[in-house]
């Protein structure tokens, strides 16, 4: 952990955006519609109207109506539907 | 279609549904091999997902882990439509055919197109063209603009501009004909009007210059109608002028022919010989048989098709029988030569009559004499010869 927050200070002191950091997720909501979830663990659950995301720090829940993923790759998840709420585990 | 669906296209994908307990596990230990999917859709107990065509062979491992049944739905890609091709060669080989054959044909000259032409025919122009190797199925490329320009306004005095365009598979050529200057009459050369032909003066009209002739008077080729040379009164000197005018006079033109008094006629033996000819692109490919008869008449039935022709040409054999003819058959058949010939060889509207007479040689030799009478202006200009020391003479001295 100490190598975690020496690692924040440079990116701090360098300017340089957050979620570079190794295991610093990001989640980019775009026209409520598209969810981007960058640095994802594992898909814990997937149904059409609850996904949930594993994260190093925390649960992502993303609730909605038709959702479905549009794309995986082992570093990122994008969902598409109509997003209703994200909650934090 | 984005670019990254057009990448997949090519790369080659698989639409797979899984079905079994915890397909989110499966989907994350697909996905610690670096695998990527897209479009996961969830249907009530199973999901389908596309994945490129190299992944799919990874999913075997994760799918025994989880005891998840893999199912393929469809297989999509380049890869498959080319599987398909193979088992439709032809397909692909017509498909292939077809623009090669485009290229080919639009690289020639199809049609020659010649605008702007008034006097010159358009026959002649493309019989110019011909004699440069520019003609129908000529390749697009060896066609050298100033060469044909060149070679048209070189074959033709009338030409003053040629614009060589090619538009598609026609070339057009644009011609601009020149406007012949008027003609100059030269009135500072002396010259008097002398006869171009034998004859009797019917009408004689002098615009300048002195007549030489009566009416009526029988002159010979050559000779002065009109003087150009006129006596100064009371003065050796002479003057000297362009002589002008129309000399109207009765000529005559002979020709005698020799007729027989038979006719050969034609009996066909009915043998008959077929051959066939096939041509593309103006060329002779197969040629049949040679004609085996020494007479016979040869008919030939066209076929074509596009740039191909197929001709039939049948040869019927016949020989000749003498038959005679009556006098009166064979004199009217001469006459009516003898007067188309008349009619080819003098200008239009000058003959007034023509007389005929026949002698025989022998009984079956007639001759026939036709003189044809023609009323024509016979006035030819012809410069008069100075001597140097009449030229002299003709200067005003300035004494």
């Amino acid at each position: 952990m100490r190598n975690e927050g020496k690692k924040r200070k440079l990116l701090d002191a360098l300017e340089l955006p957050e979620e570079i950091a190794a295991g610093a997720v990001k989640i980019s909501v775009i026209s409520f519609e598209k969810v981007r979830v960058d640095n994802y663990k594992s898909l814990i659950e997937y149904e059409k109207e609850v996904i949930r995301i594993n994260t190093l720090e925390k649960l992502i829940k993303i609730s909605g109506k038709d959702m479905e993923i549009s794309e995986v790759t082992d570093e990122s998840v994008e969902i598409k539907g109509k997003i209703s709420g994200i909650n934090f585990e | 279609m984005t670019v990254t669906d057009i990448l997949n296209y090519f790369k080659g994908y698989v639409e797979v549904s899984i079905k079994g307990r915890q397909p989110e596990r499966f989907i994350n230990l697909v996905m610690q091999k670096n695998i990527y999917l897209w479009d996961v859709k969830r249907k009530e107990n199973e999901i389908t997902f596309k994945i490129s065509k190299k992944g799919f062979f990874l999913l075997r491992s994760a799918a025994f882990k989880t005891g998840i049944r893999i199912r393929i739905l469809k297989k999509k890609g380049f890869f498959i439509f080319v599987r398909k091709i193979k088992k439709r060669k032809l397909l692909a080989i017509s498909f292939i055919a077809f623009f090669v054959l485009l290229g080919i044909l639009s690289s020639f000259i199809l049609k020659i197109e010649v605008i702007g032409n008034e006097q010159i025919p358009k026959e002649k122009i493309i019989a110019k063209l011909e004699e440069i190797d520019l003609k129908k199925f000529s390749l697009r490329s060896n066609i050298d603009v100033d060469e044909v320009s060149l070679a048209l306004r070189n074959g033709f005095d009338l030409i003053a501009w040629v614009g060589v365009y090619e538009k598609g598979t026609t070339l057009q050529i644009e011609i601009k004909e020149r406007v012949k200057a008027p003609k100059i009459l030269p009135l500072d050369i002396p010259c008097d009007i002398v006869a171009k032909k034998d004859g009797i003066i019917d009408k004689l009209t002098v615009e300048n210059g002195e007549k030489a002739v009566a009416l009526g008077q029988m002159v010979a080729e050559g000779q002065v109608l009109i003087k150009g040379t006129l006596p100064i009164k009371n003065k050796e000197e002479k003057r000297y002028v362009h002589s002008l005018g129309s000399v109207i006079a009765h000529t005559e033109y002979t020709k005698e022919n020799e007729f027989k008094l038979y006719t050969y006629e034609k009996r066909f033996t009915g043998r008959k010989k077929k051959t066939h000819i096939f041509s593309a692109f103006g060329k002779n490919i197969y040629k049949g048989a040679e004609n085996p008869y020494f007479n016979s008449d040869a008919e030939i039935k066209r076929r074509v098709a596009g740039f191909f022709e197929f001709n039939t040409v049948t040869y019927s054999e016949y020989t000749l029988h003498k038959t005679p003819l009556s006098k009166k058959e064979a004199e009217e058949q001469i006459k009516k030569d003898i007067t188309a010939e008349f009619k080819k060889e003098l200008p239009q509207n000058i003959i007034k009559e023509i007389i005929y007479e026949i002698t025989y040689k022998d009984n079956e030799t007639g001759i026939l004499k036709a003189t044809a009478k023609c009323i024509e202006d016979i006035a030819k200009e012809k410069e008069i010869e100075i001597c140097p020391s009449e030229l002299s003479a003709q200067t005003p001295s300035t004494e």
